[in-house]
């Protein structure tokens, strides 16, 4: 045992002396990285609405049944810092990425015919501690709570890609827009963005189309600082469905506002978002006047008791066929429900939508981990009935702005700093629009998830 | 910043290496973590790069398919490099938790075998990089001996400990209902049972309670292959137990498990155990028998009755002496089909037998894995060739017999026969450091009239009683 304490020692020297080469040069590579799995059995009425086809999906169809599936998130990140500045390089599988029409995670899941295939997830390098290039990881959080409502590109499917809508029968044709769209997938922005103080600058390509007419970006900058209890915020931002402004016509600008105040144990925050511009022209139409907007207040106590109230209005597009994209365009990454907005196993409603959402959580400590309960109540309403004109109702159905109420219920455990355990159910009910959508008129879905997350 | 775990290192070893840090940090590879990440204590980053040359001679190619859509009648002899290339993070952290990942490529996969630079159908000759591994392990789960590891299962019952178990190794098998049919085996039977590669990915659950001797398994995979609604995926359940007899690691075990597969009535039952004893210096016998039974419509209509059996005994002597010498013999018999009755009652099970390279080798040969019976001799020794007992040679005869005729009733002249032929393997390993091994291997089977009559019986386009495999390769682990 004397013996093990003295190597021991001489082992700490030695790595101190390691560290003191950083002086002289010498580059230093951490690794970190993250292993979530997550069971999910989700709801055979979840997977026909989240294809949103009007009037469901024949009987016999294989996604017309319950599924189960455990979705893996796994990554190696490697951060590489040296004296002229830091770098990275991050490997792993893509959880959500958009291969097809079937939203079932066929090529995501774990043990399925073939092995989880992995990708590059980062590689970028800083420069003086402000200029970040590469591909990159880029999400504006701006109240701090999760679920951003506009600018998580690395954590959010293609807003270009809901224009023009599907062509699959009895959809419309081109630019109608007529239903939700329910899209799992994670962008992987490359390019430059810059911090200096509390200003944000990016320029980054979302998706490389080959043509600059077809390339996808965002470029524009946000500001972030904090005034007594309050801090506040400003974005400006231009989402280009090709590159530059002078190559097409599928330029929007969006200006954001966003406020936040933290006191002892009351927090409220609002954000507001506005869009002009043009959504691009498609077959049979001239143009779409890109008019979107969002707005989202949140207030909230945390204590021993956890409370929380949030409202959110995303705005929708009236009319398929007329000249004007009401539908707010974003990288929004806001999975604060299960089944409407999850991204992850629900149907991803990102726009057209209003919510008001009450949640309650009560953590404690047992058995020297962290537990906490709690229980989410939304209610959801589109702004515009679906499917949109022109597209006619299918069957008997008609119209429907009721999307229903949705209740979460769960429990994170905390097993240790690194490692917790979440298990989750969601129940929604009422939701009359999705009986255009489901063959059987269906009203409600189920989903339940039981995760674990591991950080190292 | 994290330091290597120095727990269960002897005081004289830890000193040396510490005087060589530079050594350990080659060999042991401790990987800092982020500053936050306060509980991680220890990554260790290891590896392995396995590269095999194999030459298949045609009568092989003709059933694996090999890179040039070989079939019966119209297949040549082919060279291919094979093999994978992983990289392992074993991730420690505080409080009895660890993490494993693994990334690289796979040597089989969907029903395919990985093959160095060959055309992909994407146009790259690149393998894909994969994920191989990726469990998350809880040491001490309420209680000191319960361990629970959750994600991609690593759990095999290996009765022996030698990486051969004879019905329950999902990782190294395929599907397990695969060789399940109501009639007996005929002349399209080798054509499906080789060339179908498979490492399945089990996922789910697995808790250890293990004591000194003792050791208690619970297995929960609800998808060892994933087919989206549970009615759509294969599962495995199983509790098995291992007793530890003597200090020589003798022991018996048990299991008991049940499989369902996709079809609506697809439950299969096996369960059965065996003992490996030696407990004599040099001697190691050992017997293990499994039942079956059940039923299964997965892709056949109407639905299966299930009854089969299966089991090997053998016996290894470890001569004493430098030369390291063994002899070995063993009996293994997998039940077979033989009439069309609409019970099926070959044995199916996640075998993962490979002794001989071409009769049993899922990744090199025919992977005859039912219907099957064959008595194994086998002998080795070791030699000095630049470090102690660093080259080992081994020889293995094989006489092997279906356990009921294959029927090939489309012959000209039908015909029915069991000989599914003698094999005769040599293999040699040459360890040329404690990292990197060379590796050899040649096969001939000889006498196989289901060989032959699979390729359309005497006088057929290549059709013969033979077959030959060449193998030569390397093995690196860091």
């Amino acid at each position: 045992m004397r013996l093990q304490a003295g190597a021991l020692l001489l082992w700490i020297a030695g790595s101190a002396a390691a560290q003191d080469d950083s002086a002289a040069g010498q580059v230093h590579i951490s690794v970190s990285g993250r292993a979530d799995l997550t069971y999910a059995a989700r709801d055979r009425r979840l997977n026909e609405s989240a294809l949103w086809i009007p009037g469901g999906l024949p009987p016999g169809s294989p996604i017309r049944a319950t599924d189960t599936l455990v979705l893996p998130d796994v990554a190696v990140r490697f951060d590489i810092d040296s004296p002229i500045g830091a770098a990275a390089v991050e490997f792993g599988n893509l959880p959500l990425h958009f291969t097809d029409a079937d939203p079932r995670f066929q090529q995501d899941r774990l043990g399925g015919a073939s092995a989880v295939e992995l990708t590059l997830l980062q590689a970028w390098v800083e420069f003086l501690e402000v200029l970040r290039f590469g591909l990159q990881d880029f999400v504006w959080d701006p109240t701090g709570h999760g679920n951003p409502l506009f600018l998580a590109p690395s954590r959010s499917e293609s807003p270009w890609g809901e224009l023009p809508d599907s062509t699959v029968p009895p959809f419309p044709g081109f630019g109608t827009n007529t239903v939700p769209q329910t899209r799992r997938d994670q962008q992987r922005p490359v390019g430059l963005t810059a911090r200096w103080g509390d200003t944000t600058f990016f320029a980054l390509l979302a998706l490389e189309g080959g043509n600059r007419n077809s390339d996808q970006s965002l470029a524009g900058g946000f500001y972030d600082t904090s005034i007594g209890d309050f801090r506040v915020g400003a974005l400006l931002c231009v989402l280009a469905g090709n590159s530059w402004p002078r190559d097409g016509d599928k330029i929007v600008g969006t200006a954001g506002l966003t406020v936040t105040y933290a006191a002892d144990s009351l927090f409220a925050s609002a954000e507001a978002y506005l869009q002009r511009g043009d959504a691009g022209s498609y077959p049979g139409t001239p143009g779409l006047r890109a008019e979107g907007n969002a707005v989202r207040v949140q207030a909230g106590f945390g204590d021993t008791v956890r409370l929380q109230l949030t409202a959110t209005r995303v705005s929708g597009d009236r009319r398929g066929d007329d000249r004007k994209e009401g539908r707010f365009l974003s990288y929004e990454d806001n999975d604060a429900t299960l089944i409407v907005e999850g991204n992850d196993f629900g149907l991803d409603v990102d726009s057209n939508y209003m919510t008001l959402q009450f949640s309650a959580a009560v953590p404690f400590q047992a058995g020297g981990m962290r537990i906490e309960p709690r229980v989410q109540v939304a209610a959801f309403r589109f702004l515009e009935a679906v499917p949109l004109p022109p597209d006619p109702p299918p069957g008997i159905g008609g119209r429907s702005r009721a999307l229903g109420t949705e209740v979460d219920a769960g429990v994170d455990v905390a097993y240790t700093a690194q490692l917790a355990f979440t298990l989750a159910g969601a129940w929604l009910f009422n939701a009359r629009a999705l009986e255009n959508f489901t063959v059987d008129r269906d009203d409600r879905a189920w989903l339940l998830t039981l995760g674990a997350r591991l950080r190292f | 910043m994290k330091r290597i775990s120095f727990a269960g290192i002897p005081g004289t070893l830890l000193f040396l290496l510490t005087l060589a840090r530079a050594a350990i940090a080659a060999q042991e590879k401790p990987v800092v973590s982020g500053k936050d990440m306060t509980e991680t204590v220890k990554i260790t980053l290891t590896g392995e790069v396995d590269l095999d040359y194999v030459w298949r001679r045609n009568e092989i190619t003709a059933f694996t398919g090999g890179v040039g859509a070989n079939v019966p009648g119209d297949s040549s002899s082919e060279n291919t490099f094979e093999g994978f290339v992983a990289m392992r993070l074993n991730v420690d952290l505080s409080d009895k938790v660890s993490a494993l990942l693994e990334f690289g490529t796979k040597r089989a996969d969907a029903g395919k075998l990985a093959v160095f630079a060959a055309p992909s159908g994407t146009g790259s000759t690149a393998l894909s990089l994969q994920l191989r591994e990726a469990n998350i392990s809880v040491a001490e789960m309420f209680m000191p001996e319960l361990r629970m590891q959750i994600g991609i299962s690593t759990w095999n019952f290996d009765l022996r400990g030698k990486g051969q178990s004879m019905a329950f190794d999902p990782r190294h098998s395929q599907r397990f209902d695969r060789n399940v049919n109501p009639g007996p085996d005929s002349g399209v039977t080798l054509n499906a049972r080789a060339g179908d590669y498979q490492e399945l990915e089990p996922v789910g659950v697995w808790l250890r309670y293990g004591r000194e001797k003792l050791v208690l398994d619970l297995i929960v995979l609800p998808a060892v292959i994933e087919g989206g609604s549970p009615h759509g995926d294969e599962a495995f359940y199983a509790l098995d137990l291992l007793y530890k007899i003597d200090d020589k690691e003798s022991r018996f075990g048990f299991i008991a498990s049940v499989t369902t597969d996709p079809g609506g009535s697809s439950v299969i039952f096996t369960y059965g155990g065996g003992a490996d004893w030696r407990g004599t210096a040099n001697l190691d016998v050992y017997g293990e028998v499994y039942f079956q039974n059940g039923r299964n419509n997965d892709g056949i209509t109407p639905t299966v009755d299930i009854g089969a059996f299966a089991y090997q005994v053998g016996a290894e002597y470890r001569i004493p002496g430098d030369a390291m010498g063994w002899v070995g013999v063993n009996l293994t018999y997998f039940s077979g089909d033989s009439q069309a009755n609409g019970k099926s009652s070959s044995f199916t099970a996640y075998e993962n037998i490979h002794d001989l390279l071409i009769l049993e080798d899922m990744y090199l040969g025919f992977d005859w894995d039912t219907n099957y019976r064959a008595i194994k001799i086998a002998g080795g020794l070791s030699a000095n060739v630049g470090g102690k007992a660093n080259l080992r040679l081994s020889a293995m005869i094989g006489l092997c017999q279906t356990a009921r005729n294959v029927q090939f009733a489309a012959l000209p002249v039908p015909e029915s026969t069991r000989k599914l032929g003698n094999e005769v393997d040599v293999k040699a390993e040459w360890d040329l450091t404690k990292q990197l091994t060379l590796n050899a291997g040649i096969g001939f089977l000889f006498g196989s009239e289901v060989l032959e009559n699979s390729m359309g019986g005497k006088g057929a386009p290549d059709a013969s009683q033979q077959a030959l495999l060449f193998t030569l390769g390397t093995d690196l682990r860091f």
